[in-house]
């Protein structure tokens, strides 16, 4: 998967977990200003995004995904 | 399979929002939660809800107001609930307990908890919060009974319907025991807790058997990580689990369970195509492993149908190439373990319209097995109160899918349930001798029709509740009274319980009447239920059983009888009882949510029918 693959699917994780469907997503879009996104949310999107990318997260990171960027950074 | 029919669905359900159709979208999602869907799914189908609904219920959906305590993170169950809820027909309004609260929830007076009002309250606690000391946890176990059975006698009252969980087991503990003839493991100690709690629950709780949750989640149910994170436990996957559990219970509670398994023939009961394949050619049985699967689905048919779940058959086929296999192939399944049988090449839809008639089931018993997804999503599209599980392509995977929805979870298997079958083939007898007579009053006067009463006692106890849980037609109050209340109402002196059992020449109807009146400090009696099994509608038996009412009553002095009828989308059957009995309205429009009407007992005789008391030679009229 290109990079670019990769953003686009996981923006397609985000907008079906906040069922956000116009979501752009950026790196720098974070918890502090997207009001649905919730600890429910989070696990959400940890969980399609490991199954979509065959990856598992560490117990140490996934308390600490705030903003898209770090599981951008994640997954690559 | 499951995953992409829940994405389908998402992706037409936002078609339709988009396009201002929101009653759309909702049966788009619904349709799409019907296979087996997991944790990601279930959160985004409750986020589309929230979102598309406002928060609120769709207009005329049940609201119930639902509380969830426990020991650990809750918020996680939410969106499982919100949308399993949903696919089930009904919506929740939430009390979330905050965190690690649930003991002074339980036990304040004046907590948040309690002044809720919940209608159900659910109760989660994992293996953690027994809190027994690791190096001997046996020492532990007097202390955990004691607090646990001090706190669910406290939960017995005002916190509506409680479902109280047994505890789970730690999936990762080594216990190093296998071959010891006395366990003290942590494992073995929560397995005596539970043993003992569930044996010494107070009546009307509902136990939730979470170990045996775990077992049908399998290693999924526990994810160290989450735990860690977020204090959740079990994992995603195991929440969704426990919330299927969850919904069964309160599905037999609320008389919604399943009653119908209607089954597809080719490449569902048996393996291959009977048109092509010859009976010979057909898959089933000994001899190869995708007959051993389909066998297999047949076993777990029979023994559904052992436990009252009505048998049917929906195929497309040529009748006597269906009849030939059933005469010729030795298989679990005979043909006379069906109820109900449609093969023929009609519209499947329509099939099953004809099934609900003929045995007299509403379509939402029904639950539709079928390997062709076409079928399921005609079925789906034109009856949206039937389930339609989604099917494995795999017929090994049958019984798992099947048993992972719990469409068929009863709280207490009766006599009557074994036997639901033979009453079945006995009202096909019926039916026939119906046709053959002139008139009603020749049918009824022909079936030598013979009731027994007799007051709730021990013995039928188990049947009455079970009437009680599911009786959804012919009833007038639907007061869903537990086993806790039938004993407290049986233990009081101005209360009558009174059951009626039916039986005819084509065979015993069992038990299928029962009337509840109470009186009150005034003097006037009231009917607080009153309700007759669908099997046994038409006969007159009401009329016998209003009859014993009047008496029963005027031997103890009763003057005024006032009757109440609760409607309900089902029970429109009853509506004009009172009236049709001499009862004249009191209060409540004909469109309240409660019409109470009252009799003058000093004008009413008896009324006529056709039944006879055991010792009478023959019937009144």
């Amino acid at each position: 998967m290109t990079p670019e693959e990769k953003h686009a699917r996981l923006q397609e994780i985000f907008r079906e977990a906040l069922d956000l469907p116009e979501l752009r997503l950026t790196e720098n879009f974070s918890m502090a200003d997207c009001p649905v996104w919730d600890s429910v949310a989070t696990v959400q999107i940890v969980l399609a995004a490991e199954a979509a990318f065959k990856v598992r997260i560490p117990t140490e990171k996934v308390a600490t995904l705030h903003r898209a960027g770090d599981l951008l950074a994640l997954l690559q | 399979m499951s995953e992409s029919l829940f994405a389908e669905a998402l992706t037409r359900a936002r078609a339709r929002r988009a396009a201002q159709d929101a009653l759309g979208a909702l049966r788009e999602l619904r349709g799409g939660l019907d296979g087996i869907p997991d944790y990601a799914a279930t959160v985004a189908a409750a986020r589309f809800l929230e979102n598309t609904t406002g928060g609120n219920a769709p207009a005329g959906w049940p609201v119930r107001r639902v509380a969830l305590i426990g020991a650990d993170s809750l918020e996680f169950l939410r969106p499982v609930l919100r949308s399993l809820a949903f696919r089930d027909g009904w919506w929740p309004e939430f009390y979330i307990a905050p965190f690690g609260t649930w003991r002074q929830e339980i036990l304040e007076g004046q907590s948040a908890l309690r002044t809720f009002r919940p209608e159900v309250t659910l109760v989660l606690r994992g293996w953690r919060a027994a809190a027994l000391p690791e190096a001997e946890p046996a020492a532990g176990m007097e202390f955990l009974i004691g607090e646990d059975q001090a706190l669910v006698q406290c939960a017995t009252e005002g916190l509506g319907l409680v479902l109280w969980p047994g505890f789970d087991f730690p999936g990762d503990e080594a216990v190093e025991e296998l071959g010891q003839e006395k366990a003290v493991s942590l494992r073995a100690t929560l397995a005596e807790a539970n043993r003992r709690l569930r044996s010494g629950l107070p009546p009307g709780v509902l136990w939730v058997d979470l170990a045996e949750a775990q077992v049908a989640a399998g290693p999924a149910w526990e994810d160290a990580r989450w735990w860690h994170a977020a204090r959740q436990h079990p994992s995603a996957a195991g929440s969704v689990t426990l919330v299927e559990a969850w919904l069964a219970l309160l599905r037999a509670r609320w008389g919604a369970s399943r009653k119908v398994l209607v089954t597809d023939l080719d490449n569902t009961l048996w393996g291959g195509i009977v048109g092509e394949d010859g009976v010979e050619g057909l898959r089933v049985g000994a001899g190869s492993p995708e007959g051993e699967a389909h066998a297999a689905y047949q076993n777990f048919l029979l023994a559904l149908k052992s436990r009252g779940v009505l048998l049917a058959v929906c195929s497309k086929n040529n009748p006597a190439d269906a009849a030939e296999v059933f005469a010729r192939r030795a298989m679990p399944l005979t043909r006379e373990d069906f109820a109900g049988w449609r093969v023929n090449w009609e519209d499947k839809a329509e099939n099953l319209r004809a099934l609900a008639r003929q045995l007299n089931v509403g379509l939402d018993s029904f639950v539709f097995v079928d390997d062709n997804p076409v079928e399921r999503a005609r079925v789906r599209d034109a009856l949206p109160e039937v389930a339609v599980p989604e099917m494995p392509a795999d017929p090994a995977n049958f019984v798992a899918a099947l048993k992972q929805r719990r469409f068929f979870e009863t709280l207490a298997v009766s006599t009557e349930d074994r036997l639901r079958h033979e009453l079945y083939r006995a009202n096909q007898q019926r039916a026939e001798l119906e046709a053959g007579a002139a008139t009603v009053e020749d049918f009824l006067r022909g079936l030598d029709m013979v009731a027994e009463q007799e007051p709730v006692s021990e013995t039928n106890q188990e049947r009455v509740e079970q009437l009680l849980a599911r009786t959804n037609q012919w009833n007038l109050t639907t007061r869903r009274h537990g086993a806790g209340e039938l004993a407290a109402l049986r233990a009081r002196p101005d209360v009558l319980l009174q059951t009626f059992r039916l039986r005819d020449r084509c065979g015993d109807n069992g038990l299928v009447g029962l009337w509840i009146v109470r009186q009150h400090p005034g003097g006037d009696w009231e009917i607080d239920t009153w309700l007759m099994s669908c099997r046994v509608i038409g006969r007159g038996l009401e009329d016998l059983m209003f009859n014993a009412l009047i008496e029963m009553i005027r031997v103890r002095g009763a003057k005024r009888l006032r009757g109440i009828y609760r409607p309900t989308p089902k029970n429109g059957l009853v509506a004009g009882l009172l009236p049709r009995l001499g009862f004249a309205l009191e209060s409540g429009r004909p469109d309240a949510e409660e019409q109470v009407y009252v009799l003058d007992l000093g004008v009413v005789g008896p009324r006529p029918h056709y039944i006879r008391l055991p010792h009478e030679a023959k019937a009144p009229a």
